[in-house]
């Protein structure tokens, strides 16, 4: 768990740019970093997050591919065992289901199958497209399907400054790392490092202090809980928030310290309940050994694939209200 | 094809090793020592050898499930696979690959996929790490037919053409995926012509014969060595053994009577009789050392496998795993 310190100089900007820096960065000062992606030099392509790359570093840096992403993923893992830093940006989570034989079979266990005697240092970042009608396909949350596999990482940034320190962790680590954007991050500007430096993968964000429940959250639900423990708060209740950063690897160390504090948790995911976030920190939590003194809540999307209707869409996600009803009555 | 008598018994060599190692595994695999399915190259070997004698060791190559030639031929060392295969740790894959999963980073052999055909997007990633970091080195994807049964494998030759990335895919076409015939799983099945589909050059040669897949070979690597695009050799090659499992479908090696069959002219579809056959009429001279080679490799061979054995024996001290009772059938 880290607490932020630095006395570092801080810019105000939201996460597209801070994205967009942190790739600025990377390509000033790895030459074995490159970027490619379906349309990546379309102007304002991937929310802003990739502009002006090709301008700066030229195409054969940050090039448009065409449209395969099981083949694309490959050629990374080819570009990554060569020893290059192959960096994979995938307009939707969705699209990467096409990629999976490359992403489990050849990235995930290459270096399994040689002995460890080779690495796959792959970054793959990949959207999901939350809310406007975006439906099925295009507004997945399908990290926990990654999170299974041994080998991969798994990466939920929640903001700019974190998602920026993640990608350079990302960009450092030797194994394959899946960076999954939700869109709910996108708008929210906050201070990031002038100077950008990796962030540990694996090691949660101690987000607010609070004695009363331990709020384990991941990418935009790190917010969604920052904004229902200020709600507990005016009802007296004082939450831990704990944003885990990475769901693989897992800080289930962070999560445990906190929940024998509070002997109570809640955990905040942006995907479907089942097999999701919640089961896997109730597996370490209850492999402690450490008993709550209420149940568990798991705060989900809806079991049920993402209707387009924006009046069906209000109740697929939860909602800040019922939230803070659900809590409210357990810590009673 | 005017081919030295040097070049021609290196050839040779590298050949009958493959062959005396497979029938070495033949030999042995009843034992239940070796656990694991195994995909000889039995009837295959020109085209292993006739590709990889023409390249480079920083020619970097990805392979398959039938991969024992692949990576003989390229430089990977004959202790390290035997090991591999008796599931020692000295093994060139530390054990965790087995015989689907060899590999060799120093000599360019970067693993083996064994789902069809993940080896060949992997294979374009190889190539643009070697127009990026080398003026000259080219990467090289073998495949097999039914890899053409397969849509990623028309996303890699697209892809390959589009990025122009030297990659030399060589797709053994036995006409067989495990006991499928190529025209019952192809509406068109002229898999050079869906290469040149693509914009990737391509050409068919004759796969019993080294010495033309070879000058082919050779041909095609030297021009991508200048103008860094991607190609396609289809080598036409008869499977002489079982699909998986330790059976041959020709007799084992005997140095006289395959002296004499060649001197005969009888030689069928075995690539190594071709091979003789043609020396010995080119370079008569070179007759005693065919012999030599044919009689002392085997011996070698099954000393690196006796070797292997006893590794195998000793480990198990400890181990003390049961062998497994004797199969009903190798049938896949
Ligand atoms: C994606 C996938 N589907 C099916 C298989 C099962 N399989 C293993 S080998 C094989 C035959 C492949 O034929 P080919 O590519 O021509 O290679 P060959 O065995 O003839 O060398 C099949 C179908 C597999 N390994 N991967
Ligand atoms: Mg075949």
């Amino acid at each position: 768990m880290t607490i932020t310190t630095d006395s570092t100089t801080h810019t105000n900007c939201d996460y597209a740019e801070a994205m967009r820096r942190a790739a600025s960065h990377a390509l000033a000062t790895d030459s074995r970093v490159f970027f490619f992606a379906e349309g990546i030099n379309d102007p304002g392509a991937y929310l802003g997050t990739v502009n002006g790359l090709a301008e700066a570093f030229g195409t054969d840096r940050c090039f448009d591919v065409p449209n395969c992403e099981d083949a694309l993923t490959g050629m990374g893992v080819g570009a990554a065992i060569s020893g290059l830093r192959p960096v994979f940006v995938s307009l939707r989570v969705d699209f990467l289901m096409l990629a999976m034989n490359q992403i489990v079979n050849h990235a995930a266990r290459w270096p399994s199958m040689t002995g460890y005697r080779s690495a796959v240092p792959l970054t793959i970042r990949a959207l999901i497209g939350k809310s406007w009608g975006q439906a099925a396909q295009h507004a997945g949350a399908l990290h926990s399907l990654f999170a299974n596999v041994p080998g991969l990482e798994v990466v939920l940034p929640s903001g700019a400054a974190e998602g920026a320190g993640l990608f350079l962790a990302a960009l450092e680590s030797l194994r394959t790392t899946l960076i999954i954007e939700e869109r709910g991050i996108f708008g929210v500007e906050e201070p990031v490092p002038d100077e950008l430096t990796p962030l540990p993968l694996g090691q949660a964000r101690h987000v607010r202090e609070g004695g009363d429940i331990t709020l384990v959250g991941v990418s935009s639900m790190v917010g969604f809980a920052k904004t229902v423990a200020g709600r507990l708060a005016e009802r007296g209740i004082s939450a831990d928030i704990l944003d885990l950063r990475t769901i693989r690897p897992l800080d289930s160390d962070a999560v445990c310290r906190s929940v024998q504090r509070t002997r109570r948790l809640a955990v905040f995911d942006i995907g479907w309940p089942c097999f999701g976030v919640a089961a896997e920190i109730s597996r370490h939590v209850l492999e402690a050994g450490l008993r709550l003194d209420a149940p568990l809540i798991s705060v989900n999307r809806r079991d049920e694939h993402t209707p387009s209707s924006c009046f069906l869409e209000r109740d697929h996600y939860p909602t800040v209200d019922e939230t803070v009803v659900r809590i409210e009555a357990l810590v009673k | 094809m005017d081919i030295t008598a040097e070049i021609g018994l290196d050839c040779l060599r590298q050949m009958v090793v493959i062959r005396a190692v497979e029938e070495a595994i033949c030999e042995e695999y009843p034992h239940r020592n070796i656990r694991g399915a195994v995909h000889l190259s039995i009837g295959e070997e020109a085209s292993a050898v006739g590709v990889l004698s023409t390249c480079r060791a920083d020619d970097k190559m990805v392979s398959t499930h039938r991969d024992h030639a692949h990576y003989l031929a390229k430089g990977g060392s004959l202790a390290g696979m035997v090991d591999e295969l008796y599931g020692l740790p000295t093994g060139c894959s530390g054990g965790h690959g087995g015989s689907m999963h060899l590999c060799a980073p120093d000599a360019g052999f970067m693993g083996a996929s064994a789902v069809l055909p993940g080896s060949m997007p992997v294979a374009v990633g190889l190539g643009f790490a070697a127009k990026r970091l080398s003026k000259d080195a080219i990467a090289i994807a073998f495949s097999g037919d039914g890899a053409a049964d397969e849509g990623v494998f028309y996303e890699a030759l697209n892809l390959a053409a589009i990025l122009a990335v030297p990659v030399l895919f060589v797709c053994e076409n036995n006409e067989l995926s495990t006991n499928t015939w190529l025209r019952d799983r192809q509406a068109q099945p002229d898999i050079a012509a869906k290469a040149a589909a693509f914009g990737v050059g391509s050409r068919r040669v004759a796969g019993h014969d080294v010495f033309a897949v070879r000058h082919a070979a050779a041909e095609m690597i030297a021009a991508m060595r200048i103008d860094r695009q991607p190609a396609l050799l289809e080598v036409k090659v008869a499977r002489l053994c079982a699909h998986v499992g330790p059976v041959s479908k020709v007799p084992a090696i005997d140095a006289e009577a395959m002296l004499d069959a060649s001197h005969r002219g009888d030689i069928g579809d075995d690539p190594i009789l071709h091979c003789l056959e043609q020396l010995i009429r080119k370079h008569p001279e070179s007759e005693a050392a065919c012999l030599d080679i044919l009689t002392d490799v085997p011996v070698t061979v099954r000393a690196e496998f006796r070797r292997g054995h006893e590794a195998f024996e000793a480990h198990n001290l400890v181990h003390q795993l049961v062998a497994p009772p004797p199969p009903k059938s190798y049938a896949v």
